[in-house]
């Protein structure tokens, strides 16, 4: 069965309207075939005020490793970027999603966080108060299904850094 | 006697998924099991629930899908312009065996035949009261769609929400139901199930050598995994891993359709189409065309520099056989819209998916074209010269063969697009030779050698296997140096 493991960690975030920023992650990967052996799969970072610049970093560590029957569902990882704004307030910021490099080695990723758009009015109180449209099943952050029916705003950046190791790729005839 | 009650899922919350079919729509069977679970007013119940179904060629189509929400906004408009186009509402289509083929385009793709299951909770229905909300944001319906059916010509078949998941306990099978709410504030829960005679589902890797790959787990079984893993116990549904039969390949290509910059638009949205053409199957359970949500740039940003963010999954599973090597490509149209909601073509490119494994991100190798106002390609294969083969014929027969001839084809450069795309291949040969991992790999070959030293061997034996390579090594040592001094001598 080929191997895979997951080491890095959630470096920060950058390009978000303001500071003070924390992210909740999973890792999803097709149920069927890839089987998480040992690790975290899903987390919340703490919260980071940077002390200058607009760079939060969260510095989230990760490490899992899968095994896998197929290539098919390889994994993904999804992001919720959130702002804990001066009143302690939660206000959600963005998702993102990007896919787990298909290479073994050492990469620096960036993933592209956008925000369901409201109406007029919506984005007039987002904007004094806080607290913007979620979406009501988050899955559709990483499938392609019903996007056409949403209207989104493009938010900013999350960067990680990943090492990948492969085991028992070859074995199985799988190029990579 | 504990019962273990499973946790429902709301249905209008539930994803879509898709199936790969493998026998005729006529035969696909379903059961539908609705329980009525609470009862708000139970001095005026009554019970007049209804079961009714509505098919693409039904003229009066409902529009209950349309206002099925996403977001959790209460005042964003339910009906958005491009799900209007897309999404609509069924229509009833003419089935004409002489009606021409229509030409590929990029966008959702229109399903060959549809269905929608409603349950209508409530007799005394009238048009006002047709949706309510309640307190806690919770919609509430009085007729919903228990299951809604798209198949498409492709042999998928898309279905929301899906069959029901089932979990397996000793003695029986369990299905995780689903759950909605009516207008009166009954709740109703259903499970939804493949009772199809044949087997119409395909399982999850067609194309799957599966003696091979039982073969193959078998002799890999004294391998011990490196790590104690209690995949053992739990894991006995993963038994063996799925491979392509030997004269094929299969290539799967992981991407997303990351952002867009340089365009002059407010409101961007991508449409792609995976033209896999004759040689390359689609094995995948995901449409091979599909269609980006409508993204603003953030307003900070220079107009001239503002990026959409899209984030669209992006994935291709296909087949073919091992000497095939045309790739599949992707094409895109980049569309705004304006702020009364106009439809504007932005650009135009495509891409080959690399045949070889690869990391990339394709923004530089891209070609947007514009081409004059709100003219629209009628086959989007123009891109690449991979025309319908009609208009190939024509050229032959006035001499110009394999020509691509975009005379009169006037394009603007625009913007560009990024998407990326992982990509891996997959075939029955394991021919490390003829694919020498790249220097990246090499932790990846470490942990194979590390491998080869397995655990059950004592730690004597590998104490003696050391000194046999240590003494091999000086011998070799030796050698050397015996040849250098010779060498040397010689001089």
């Amino acid at each position: 069965m080929p191997y895979v493991h997951i080491i890095g960690d959630i470096v920060g975030a950058s390009g978000f309207p303001s500071q003070s920023l924390f992210c909740k992650w999973d890792v999803v990967a097709d149920k069927r075939f890839w089987e998480k052996l040992e690790g975290e799969i899903e987390g919340q970072t703490q919260t980071d005020c940077p002390a200058d610049g607009e760079f939060a970093v969260f510095a989230h560590p990760i490490d899992i490793h899968y095994q896998t029957s197929s290539i098919s569902g390889w994994p993904k990882f999804s992001f919720q970027i959130w702002h804990s704004d001066f009143f302690g307030r939660s206000e959600f910021y963005g998702y993102g999603f990007c896919h787990l490099p298909t290479k073994p080695g050492d990469f620096t990723l960036e993933v592209a966080c956008w925000r369901p758009q409201g109406t007029f009015y919506e984005e007039l109180r987002h904007h004094f108060l806080g607290g913007a449209p979620q979406l009501r099943n988050p899955e559709l952050v990483y499938s392609g299904e019903d996007r056409y029916r949403l209207k989104t705003v493009t938010m900013g950046t999350v960067h990680l850094q990943l090492s990948v190791v492969f085991k028992d790729f070859a074995r199985h005839g799988i190029q990579w | 006697m504990v019962r273990n009650v499973l946790h429902r899922i709301r249905a209008d919350h539930a994803p879509t998924i898709h199936y790969r079919t493998q026998d005729q729509l006529a035969n696909l069977r379903l059961k539908i099991t609705v329980k009525r679970i609470y009862i708000s007013d139970e001095q005026n119940w009554d019970d007049n629930g209804r079961l009714y179904t509505f098919v693409d060629s039904d003229n009066k189509p409902p529009t209950l899908e349309m206002e099925r929400r996403l977001t959790n906004s209460r005042e964003t408009p339910l009906r958005n312009d491009l799900a209007s186009r897309y999404l609509g509402v069924p229509r009833p289509r003419e089935r004409d065996p002489s009606h021409e083929e229509s030409l590929p385009q990029a966008g959702v793709i229109e399903p060959h035949e549809e269905m929608m299951i409603i349950f209508s909770a409530s007799s005394k229905r009238t048009e006002k009261d047709e949706k309510k909300h309640s307190e806690d944001d919770d919609e509430v319906w009085n007729e919903f769609i228990l299951c809604y059916l798209r198949a498409f010509e492709d042999q998928t078949l898309q279905m929301r929400p899906g069959l029901s998941e089932e979990i397996h306990s000793a003695s029986s099978i369990k299905r995780r139901p689903y759950s909605f709410t009516s207008v009166e504030g009954d709740q109703y829960e259903y499970t939804i199930e493949n009772v199809s005679e044949t087997d119409f589902i395909a399982p999850p890797a067609p194309g799957a050598d599966e003696a091979q790959g039982r073969a193959k787990e078998k002799s890999s079984k004294t391998n011990e995994p490196f790590l104690k893993t209690k995949s053992k116990k739990e894991g006995t549904h993963m038994v063996k891993f799925l491979k392509p039969t030997s004269t094929m390949k299969q290539l799967y290509s992981f991407g997303q359709i990351y952002s867009a910059y340089g365009f002059e638009g407010d409101q961007l949205y991508v449409e792609y189409w995976v033209d896999t053409g004759i040689h390359w199957r689609n094995i995948g359970q995901q449409p091979q065309a599909g269609v980006t949500q409508i993204c603003s740039p953030s307003s900070r940003e220079h107009p001239l520099y503002a990026t959409c963010h899209f984030g669209m999954p992006l994935t291709v599973e296909v087949e073919a056989e091992t000497t095939i090597d045309s790739p599949p490509k992707i094409y895109f149209q980049i569309n705004s819209l304006d702020y009364w909601n106009r439809r504007r073509i932005e650009g135009y490119c495509w891409t080959d998916v690399p045949l070889q494994p690869a990391n990339v991100s394709f923004y530089e190798k891209m070609r947007c074209f514009f081409i004059g106002a709100n003219s629209e390609l009628q086959d989007i294969r123009y891109l690449s010269g991979q025309q319908q083969t009609g208009i190939m014929e024509q050229q032959r027969g006035s001499g110009m063969d394999n020509l691509l001839n975009r005379f009169g084809f006037q394009t603007e450069t625009t913007g560009r697009l990024v998407v990326k795309l992982n990509v891996v291949t997959l075939n029955q040969h394991s021919n490390t030779s003829a694919m020498m991992p790249p220097p990246s790999a090499r932790l990846c070959t470490m942990g194979e050698m590390a491998e080869d030293e397995s655990l059950n061997t004592t730690k004597k034996e590998r104490n003696n296997k050391k000194m046999t390579a240590l003494q091999r090594a000086h011998m070799r040592l030796e050698a050397k140096r015996t040849m250098n001094g010779s060498r040397s001598m010689d001089r």
